[in-house]
């Protein structure tokens, strides 16, 4: 009976041709590291962002008014609100700590190399999506860090030369960031920008499972097949990827909770203490400073003094990893491969990122300045050289089985 | 009948008065119309109508042997078309020239419909703009200044935005002029100055400036710190304003310093004294 149901469903439906097509006969190398973990948490933390982001919509009032006491409303009132509002903030930040956790792994094994340019694009996008949905979300409660940092990201747009400061009263729909904004941010946060996010991700693993999944050692597996077609040196994704990632995910889901559960604030990395005060637009908070995930472009920001160059400056350290692909002339894909300019430039490169990201959170000083103008340019460096470095360095032989 | 103006056109039918055309033609043609013989009635009586029939077919039996069917038009080639023939070739081209059409049409329908597209966003873009209530509520504010001691600075918020108001003492107006060395912009060439020339407020009023509270860097408040002493941002410190987000300094008037990330003097918003009755956010309509 059961079965025939499945089977009226199935000659309607494309169930065991997407099941065996996408998991249970699609292959995958079969060793791969730790590192390519992130990409299925990633997945899992948006599932959760998106859960715990449709109960918060429920008690949340999108006006000036209410905003912000909605949040003390959903933290002291609804019952488990607190844990509900503490999973989404958790979430975020995880979100962004996973997906550069994801990029970086992406670096060190050329994940972007041809044929895989499309799936590193689809993802530069999805960076890109979620940095402006994490600057929106951040608005919403309407504390002072979210108006303030609103008004410096809002004020960007106003170093636009000519039409800068009539956008940023369009983007406000107002003289200051009121409820008008808010309500608008809101729809942008809860439906807009998740749209795309969501048919992004999907662009990702449709294009991700068309040319196949890379591997640390770089090998190309599909030179050795099976008499059935199938590379050798690959299983199917399901069940042995999956269940293999279970451990992963059970203590991902640990430190999840020990966040969520007793460092919510993440030491005011994760919700800005000023965010506990209500947005007053007359009083700017002693130190602004955005969430850690954008702290090192917002230092590249102040690293230069005009507005605009920072502007340029900023826009570009984002927009440069989308052109990776074309700046990696190696003939390897693998860091384990590489010679030792490429290993030098990504350590020097994530030595840069992190301190710029140490400098975004703390207040200017004159050796912070220098230190940031000096981070700035190793960060560029990184990419820029990278045609050459990768082109005269010495690789070593890639083996042809994994 | 002239041989020459007539080439190619006989007489023909049931009475002899419908003009026919024939041709031999060479080997190239033939392999494309299927025949080397053309024998075709022109279905008219009329001899200006049948040459202009005749030189249109010669036209198209030049393309024809230039292999550029395209070029052909629709009439012509349903006239070379006989069921007892083979045309591929020429149904090809008849196919190839309705592609060409599809191609222009298409592309006419997608130019409308991109036309089209800046008014079907109009509503979307424009329904972000300030609203009626919201530009009502950004309207001018008004207060009575003579209550603030010497050297007291206040705020006010104009559109929600802060507007400093500082009572200077004498002093610090006549130390104003220390600080210029430091400055970026003394004279406030660069912005758009309303009062330039007035008074070294910078405002419409000699006693009393009226600045924009927002840091032209990104937009934070400046704190105002009117104290001459050595402070952590500058050990000779004159008395200013000192933004805490990115270190932008300005001098009492607003005015920036060098080599700070505000590119500009802090702007003087629109205002009018009515004694010591101060309206931000109008001009006086009567001055």
């Amino acid at each position: 009976m059961i079965a025939k149901m499945f089977n009226w469903v199935n000659d309607r439906l494309p169930i065991v041709n997407t099941f065996e097509r996408h998991l249970s006969k699609h292959p995958v190398p079969k060793k791969v590291n730790f590192w390519y973990l992130f990409g299925a948490l990633a997945t899992i933390v948006l599932i959760i962002q998106i859960l715990s982001g449709i109960w918060l919509m429920m008690p949340y009032s999108n006006t000036e008014e209410g905003a912000f006491a909605s949040i003390e409303y959903i933290m002291r009132d609804v019952d488990y609100g607190w844990v509900i509002r503490y999973m989404h903030t958790t979430g975020a930040s995880l979100f962004f700590a996973i997906v550069y956790l994801h990029m970086f792994r992406g670096l060190l094994y050329g994940s972007y190399q041809k044929p895989k340019e499309l799936v590193w694009l689809f993802g530069c996008t999805i960076y890109l999506v979620m940095m402006a949905e994490g600057f929106l979300g951040y608005v919403l409660p309407y504390g002072q860090m979210s108006y303030w940092g609103a008004q410096v990201i809002i004020s960007l747009f106003g170093a636009i030369p000519y039409i800068g400061e009539s956008l940023e009263v369009w983007i406000r729909g107002d003289y200051y960031i009121s409820g008008i904004t808010i309500s608008r941010f809101f729809a942008l946060h809860v439906v807009a920008l998740p749209l795309i996010l969501i048919a992004l991700v999907f662009l990702h693993l449709v294009s991700l499972h068309e040319v196949g999944a890379g591997n640390p050692e770089g090998v190309d597996i599909e030179k050795f097949r099976d008499e059935d077609g199938v590379p050798i040196d690959s299983v199917p994704f399901f069940p042995y990827k999956v269940l293999s990632a279970l451990p992963a995910m059970g203590i991902f889901g640990l430190v999840f909770c020990v966040i969520m559960f007793f460092f919510p604030e993440g030491g005011g990395y994760f919700i800005e203490l000023a965010n506990f005060e209500e947005a007053n637009p007359l009083v700017t908070p002693e130190h602004i400073a955005p969430v850690w995930y954008y702290s090192p472009f917002y230092t590249m920001l102040r690293a230069v003094p005009d507005p605009l160059g920072g502007l340029i400056v900023m826009a570009a350290g984002v927009a440069i990893f989308f052109v990776v692909p074309w700046l990696d002339r190696s003939n390897v894909a693998s860091i384990r491969y590489k010679g030792v300019y490429s290993k030098l430039a990504i350590t020097l490169f994530v030595a840069s990122f992190i301190t710029l990201g140490y400098l975004g959170t703390v207040p200017v000083t004159e050796i912070g300045r220098i230190m940031s103008v000096i981070c700035t340019f190793l960060y560029f460096a990184f990419f820029l050289l990278m045609p050459i470095y990768t082109s005269f360095e010495k690789t070593s032989k890639v083996p042809d089985r994994l | 009948m002239n041989d020459s103006t007539e080439k190619y056109l006989t007489l023909r039918g049931a009475n002899n008065d419908i003009y026919f055309f024939q041709k031999r033609v060479n080997d190239t043609i033939a392999e494309v119309i299927g025949t080397n013989f053309i024998k075709k009635s022109l279905k008219t009586k009329i001899l200006s109508e049948a040459l202009a029939k005749r030189d249109e077919i010669l036209d198209a039996l030049a393309n024809i042997e230039k292999l550029k069917l395209t070029n052909i038009s629709d009439e012509v080639l349903n006239l070379f078309k006989d069921e007892d023939l083979s045309t591929e070739k020429l149904d090809q081209a008849s196919y190839e020239r309705s592609l060409q059409r599809r191609k222009v049409l298409i592309g006419l329908t997608s130019a409308v419909g991109i036309a089209g597209l800046p008014f079907a966003a109009t509503p979307f873009i424009a329904a972000w703009n300030p609203s009626a209530k919201a530009k009502a509520l950004g309207s001018s504010v008004k207060l009575d200044v003579s209550k603030m001691q010497y050297g007291q600075q206040i705020q006010v918020a104009w559109r929600k935005q802060p507007i400093f108001i500082i009572r200077h003492t004498s002093e610090a107006l006549d130390q104003l002029d220390k600080s210029v060395p430091k400055l970026a912009d003394p004279e406030s060439l660069s912005i758009d100055e309303p009062y330039r020339g007035r008074f070294v407020t910078r405002s419409l009023n000699s006693e009393y400036s009226v600045l924009s509270g927002i840091c032209t860097h990104l937009g934070c408040s400046p704190k105002y710190h009117p104290e001459v002493e050595p402070k952590p941002w500058d050990s000779s410190w004159n008395g200013g304003f000192f933004c805490p987000c990115h270190g932008s300094m300005f001098d009492l008037v607003g005015r920036v310093y060098k080599g700070v990330p505000a590119p500009s003097n802090l702007t003087v918003p629109p205002h009018f004294f009515e004694g010591s009755i101060l309206t931000i956010g109008e001009e006086r309509s009567n001055v």
